[in-house]
């Protein structure tokens, strides 16, 4: 199943990102210098500096949002301010199904174009295609997901593959910034990172990640984590990514066995090694059996692989004697001729004498949901994910409380937010010590300068480099979420290449002239306190302020423009402009 | 379309600009390395199976595990044999790769086999971070990775561009140094809008704090990198040049990319490259022999590229783990133990195998696997003492006793009596 790993989308694709990098560095490297003034008008209002109509500390509710969504705005800051936290919380946490509706009409008018010359070859081939054609494929089953590998280079086009992430990161994108509901977002966000899939790895899961973004991760964000988890395993991607899907009776496969544990349950601190002899546990507890064991060793994972065989996807493998054979949907089933029969004891659990189909499968799963140590992991990446790398010890310790105490309620992750966001007044506190990520962070600029977000397939590439955006993290660990792993050369300067140049993209849609009070387009130091304002929402470092009205005056700068450009130059200027803020400490921490 | 120093003054506005970006500029073009010595660590993620790249392929115990993967030493699929196998063993290169067979003839290139973490762990992430931060499972947890510790036993300034990962991020082994600077490709290493836009943002970031002191770096590390392409490329039309045959793929890139820094005498002293790719639990005969071919042309053309450099620079390969001995259904082999590092350098006592072998009957291997009886930080600590004047070991591998095999030449006295002084416990008695 896993062959062919450099296809798709994947080689042709990254040069062609290279290449597009490179036009943008090499087009943007003049874009300051397109025009020649004679001279520039001295700055006339230093003085007033000091008079910035910013407040010096960010609001409560500008901390709070910023800290569980894309990006607060001013009008969210407002809008919470008016009518209190609580409220603004108890609505984000009980969301409707689905998009909201000017989220869903929004994507549903999108269109991407798409064109390949047609085959004709010994299956079929496919006709030429050259169309502006809607994204389609968010709302595709997983049988014809499935088609789009199987049939690849046979009667359909490979760029096909390629079309289906193209359609995904854009969704991604457009949520990001338009959804209304964006905890929602934010918990999507962080699910898809706990439960990463790397799109490098299988072409045949990676076709089928629409319906698992839509049915494995989204519907149970705020939801029960033990039934995410089983829908988690019983998903075309992770079974497919993780090989549990060709796991076989006689030679169970256990990548998926012990990831399980390591990465989605109990977590990596939980592994206690090789065999549950002589080891102590690392919280001291030594070993002991069923969920009170302090964690999991190589027999577990074993003995899981076991449990879990069987879980597989029809691709047409054997069923049974006789030459039958399952279809090739790409769909769920359990396979009873993939079962083990060798079940023995999980984690002290006896499971032999469990027969019925899948149940063997579903205790490993009751046992590993409801251990402790799974509610320290996945409270501890949670919290960080909100607070940083040193979030407040009480919000962990009520999100442990809130996630064990309502473990069996359908809405129990919405419980811990609860837990988090309300129990206490910490959400709204200062400092400010989390680092956007380079996808909060350009999600945070279109958010703030209320940029209208419309599908492009660059977005499926500008962020692959730094392994940020979904599914372009390689491994199943999914990204380090600490801050000093952005503290790097790299991510500094594409992040900053990627503000200042992807403006430029018609689909990315704004107008900052229009936007601008037309009584400051005089006032370089009210028309960088406006865009200050908007963006940031308090007053930042005097470096910052003395920077940005030093250069509101160069050639570049958004006065020289105003003053000797065209209505072109003017919005390159406030564009730029933006691009700059968001290069700043107090835009790039949440 | 590159900055200059020359459209880089005409850009500065400002006071902001002269403070931060000149005097990191000046440190920046007048430091050289205080050593010669270039090491680069090359990674292989995913647990190379080091008895597909090196496979005693005479062993009937590996025969009879591996029906349908095992190197043969001759025939179909049959391997290239090596000369100084270990404990009498004969060893086969895989065919995959010849160009590893020729720098392995040509002295250059030395293999220590059943190599890896003493302590046996199958989890991909759990034991890359344990190499990358200088560990065992059981010891005490270390928070910094073990190259960082090196860097910062040598001299306490260090030139801007002197420890690089040519991946888009800077590697665990790395952790807690923010003077690293990834650099991906260097010919695209600017800043949108050129030197206008980099002194604004140098005067935006002008402050102390990680994030700042990152951006600054980065700033100073693009006009360093400018200056100098533009030097090495003075006057050379590379379209016509017939360079190294480099391949189109990741490894090739990053190779060819460390070259270049390399040859732009920036004070380069540590380097990491990553390949990925190696886990295969399904199909291995095939993406094995992909990426070993991968492994090989690149390591082949990067050798040729740095030829002028070959006896300052080590480079060390190492991987996770090994993989089990037995293949299993899907053709493939599960997360094992032990398995095979590599040292290139003109300093290498090459054309040789290092290491303990184990043997493979049931009795000698560790769960199933091949056992590692060389720690992997003894390849690496023989490295740091004799190529790279590492004043402390005991810094940068607390754990381990220093007990060189011989893989390198270079004067390990000083460490050979600081070991004895130091730590009565030492095992090279």
């Amino acid at each position: 199943m896993r062959n062919n790993r450099a296809s798709f989308y994947a080689d042709g694709l990254r040069n062609f990102l290279s290449a597009t990098l490179s036009v943008i560095v090499c087009l943007l490297i003049f874009k300051g210098l397109a025009y020649t003034v004679p001279g520039t008008e001295p700055l006339s209002g230093l003085a007033d500096e000091g008079n910035l109509m910013l407040t010096a500390e960010p609001s409560f509710e500008r901390i709070a949002l910023n800290r569980v969504t894309f990006g607060a705005r001013d009008v969210d800051e407002a809008y919470v301010q008016s009518i209190g936290w609580d409220a603004y919380v108890q609505d984000q946490l009980n969301p409707p199904d689905g998009d909201d509706d000017a989220l869903a009409a929004h994507l549903a008018a999108q269109t991407m174009h798409i064109d390949y010359r047609g085959e004709e070859n010994e299956f079929g081939g496919w006709p030429d295609v050259d169309e502006d054609r809607p994204l389609n494929y968010l709302d595709a089953d997983t049988e014809t997901l499935f088609d789009v590998a199987v049939n690849a280079g046979k009667t359909v086009p490979f760029a096909e593959g390629a079309r289906i992430q193209q359609e995904l990161t854009a969704a991604s994108w457009i949520r990001a910034v338009h959804a209304e509901y964006q905890i929602r977002e934010f918990m999507a966000d962080f699910w898809h990172n706990h439960f990463n899939i790397g799109r490098q790895d299988n072409n045949f899961a990676t076709v089928t990640l629409p319906v698992y973004d839509r049915e494995h991760i989204r519907p149970y964000v705020l939801g029960n984590f033990r039934e995410m988890l089983e829908a988690n395993a019983t998903s075309t991607a992770m079974l497919l990514y993780l090989d549990n899907a060709v796991s076989v009776a006689t030679f169970p496969n256990e990548n998926y066995g012990r990831e399980l544990m390591e990465l989605h349950t109990m977590g990596e601190d939980a592994y206690l090694g090789l065999d549950n002899t002589d080891v102590a546990g690392p919280n001291g507890l030594g070993i002991n059996v069923g969920v009170n064991a302090a964690g999991f060793t190589d027999v577990d994972v074993f003995e899981a692989s076991i449990a879990l065989s069987g879980w597989t996807v029809e691709f047409g493998q054997p069923t049974g004697p006789g030459g039958k054979r399952a279809p090739v949907t790409g769909n769920f089933f359990y396979s009873a001729a993939q079962h083990s029969p060798d079940a023995g004891e999980f984690m002290g659990v006896t499971l032999a004498g469990i027969d019925e189909p899948m149940e063997q499968g579903r205790a490993v799963l009751d046992i590993v949901a409801a251990h402790p140590a799974t509610a320290e992991f996945i409270c501890g990446k949670l919290v960080r994910r909100i607070f940083g790398d040193t979030p407040p010890a009480a919000v962990q310790t009520r999100a442990v409380e809130a996630w064990t105490e309502h473990k069996d309620a359908p809405d129990q992750i919405k419980k811990v937010m609860e837990a988090i966001l309300l129990d206490g007044p910490e959400i709204g506190e200062g400092p400010q010590t989390k680092v956007r990520r380079p996808f909060e962070r350009l999600m945070a600029l279109y958010r703030t300068t209320d940029t209208v977000v419309n599908a492009h397939p660059w977005m499926n590439i500008v962020l692959e480099s730094l392994h940020d955006g979904l599914f372009t993290w390689p491994a199943p660990n999914g990204r380090p979420d600490v801050n000093g792993y952005w503290f790097s050369t790299t991510a500094s300067l594409t992040t900053w290449n990627l503000s200042i140049g992807l403006f430029f993209l018609e689909e990315l849609a704004t107008s900052f002239t229009a936007q601008t009070p037309l009584n400051i387009q005089n006032s370089s130091i009210e028309m960088v306190e406006y865009w200050l304002g908007r963006m940031i929402g308090f007053e930042p470092s005097a470096a910052v302020v003395n920077t940005l009205i030093d250069d509101a005056s160069s050639l570049a700068g958004i006065m020289t423009s105003l003053n000797f450009g065209s209505a072109k130059n003017v919005e390159d200027a406030f564009m730029r402009l933006a691009s700059l803020i968001s290069t700043t400490e107090e835009f790039s921490f949440r | 379309m590159r900055l200059t120093r020359r459209n880089l003054l005409l850009g500065a506005s400002g006071g902001a600009f002269m403070a931060t970006v000149g005097p990191g500029l000046r440190v920046s073009m007048a430091a050289q390395s205080t050593s010669d010595e270039i090491l680069v660590v090359l990674f292989a993620r995913g647990g190379i199976d080091g008895l597909q790249l090196a496979a005693p392929a005479e062993d009937s115990f590996y025969q009879q595990a591996r029906p349908s993967l095992a190197v043969q030493s001759s025939g179909t699929n049959a391997g290239l044999a090596l000369a100084n196998g270990i404990d009498g063993v004969d060893f086969f290169l895989n065919p995959g790769a010849p160009e590893l067979n020729d720098l392995y003839t040509s002295g250059d290139l030395a293999l220590i086999h059943a190599s890896g973490v003493p302590t046996e762990n199958r989890s991909h992430f759990k034991t890359q971070d344990m190499m990358e931060r200088g560990m065992a499972d059981n010891e005490s947890n270390i928070l910094s990775g073990w190259l960082t510790r090196h860097v910062e036993t040598l001299t306490a300034e260090r030139p801007l561009l002197s420890t690089v990962s040519t991946a888009s991020n800077n590697p665990i082994s790395l952790l807690g140094y923010p003077q690293a600077v990834s650099i991906p490709d260097v010919q695209n290493f600017n800043v949108s809008g050129g030197d206008v836009n980099a002194a604004v943002i140098a005067g935006l970031n002008s402050g102390n704090s990680p994030y700042q002191q990152v951006a600054q770096q980065t700033i100073e590390a693009i006009n360093t990198v400018q200056v100098k392409l533009e030097e090495l490329n003075g006057g050379v039309d590379e379209e016509t040049e017939a360079g190294p045959a480099y391949t189109n793929g990741p490894l090739s890139s990053s190779l060819r990319n460390l070259a270049t820094l390399i040859k732009m005498d920036v004070g380069l002293d540590v380097a990491t490259v990553d390949q990925g790719g190696w886990d295969h639990h399904n199909n291995l005969i095939n993406e094995f022999s992909n990426n070993v071919t991968e492994l090989s042309q690149s390591l082949s053309a990067f050798w040729e590229d740095v030829a002028e450099y070959k006896d300052r620079i080590t480079l060390v390969f190492m991987t996770e783990f090994g993989r089990r001995l037995n293949e299993n259904a899907s053709a493939g082999t599960d997360h094992g133990s032990g398995s095979v590092m590599m040292v290139l350098s003109g300093n290498a006592n090459g054309g040789q195998m290092y290491g303990t072998w184990p043997g493979l009957s049931p009795t000698d291997l560790d769960n199933g696997d091949l056992a590692v009886t060389t720690d992997y930080r003894q390849v690496i600590a023989e490295i740091l003492a004799k190529r790279h004047n590492s004043p402390s070991l005991d810094t940068v591998f607390p754990t381990v006793s220093y007990d060189p095999l011989g893989i390198i030449n270079g004067d390990d006295t000083a460490i050979t009596g600081a070991a004895v002084a130091s730590n009565t416990t030492s095992s090279s008695s």
